[in-house]
């Protein structure tokens, strides 16, 4: 079960891409963003990362989202479809790159199989302790000094975005 | 049943059409919306790491990352805000003043 779900998920997932990337109206990608973002949720909670998957749908979906709709509307873009594409050089030159990537990947993962070295939280843990529980474990004992620089970092973002977007 | 290997095939799938439409759009919010299917690709990479290695740090990581593209993108759209007010233009090309 959890293999066709995985199938599907993944299928819709790189569905809500290609609209992101080939839909010409910036709305259209907007809502192929947010669609994509929601199976990326359901695929952390494939994975036992359901902390992830709420907090995922909060801020990607919901935060996020809102920020590039209200960017769009405010600038009252005019719909001219034909110039949303860049010339054929820059085309190909981007869909090698994509496709290199991919296939360096792909081949990597095709000839080496990896085995990661296992830790301790083992899934019968996890469901004992409860996801959470040990994410905000590791977040407030382990990952004490990255969180505190991050809460300084988004007030510095907040501090831009208002300095950046007043009207003088 | 999914392996790791499915996971990361998926997530390198995901990057690396987010680094085609990088390429493809000349509107600088979509290429934006390109670099958050990046730094999603990613993440997944991150959460299917730390299921197959029994482990709870690439959980952890991506909060970090998903708070670091929140605030890079308040700055981001806010720049395309004062860009679009001097301009007129949201297309990467016409924005060549440095340029001339």
């Amino acid at each position: 079960m959890e293999g066709v779900l995985f199938w599907v998920f993944g299928a819709l997932a790189v569905a809500g891409t290609l609209v992101v990337i080939l839909s010409r109206n910036p709305v259209n990608s907007a809502i192929g963003l947010l669609f994509c973002f929601f199976t990326t949720a359901c695929l952390y909670v494939l994975l036992d990362a359901q902390f992830v998957a709420v907090i995922q749908v909060l801020i990607y979906a919901g935060a996020i989202m809102v920020l590039f709709l209200f960017t769009i509307m405010l600038l009252n873009l005019e719909t001219d479809i034909k110039k949303e594409v860049t010339s054929p050089g820059t085309r190909i030159l981007g869909i090698s790159i994509g496709s290199g990537i991919l296939f360096e990947i792909a081949l990597l993962l095709w000839h080496y199989r990896i085995t990661p070295f296992l830790g301790t939280y083992t899934p019968e843990k996890l469901s004992l302790t409860g996801n959470i529980q040990a994410i905000g474990r590791s977040i407030f004992r382990d990952y004490i000094l990255p969180f505190e620089i991050l809460s300084v970092l988004l007030i510095i973002g907040i501090i831009g975005a208002v300095v950046l977007a007043k009207r003088d | 049943m999914a392996g790791l290997n499915h996971y990361l095939l998926l997530s390198a799938i995901m990057f690396s059409m987010g680094v085609v439409g990088f390429f493809l759009r000349r509107n600088v919010i979509v290429i934006l919306m390109c670099v958050e299917l990046m730094l999603n690709a990613s993440n997944l990479a991150l959460a299917a790491f730390a299921q197959f290695s029994n482990t709870i740090d690439g959980k952890v990581i991506i909060f970090f990352v998903i708070g670091i593209a929140a605030a890079e993108l308040a700055t981001g759209l806010s720049i395309v805000i004062c860009l679009f007010r001097n301009r007129e233009t949201v297309f990467v090309d016409e924005m060549n003043l440095m340029k001339q």
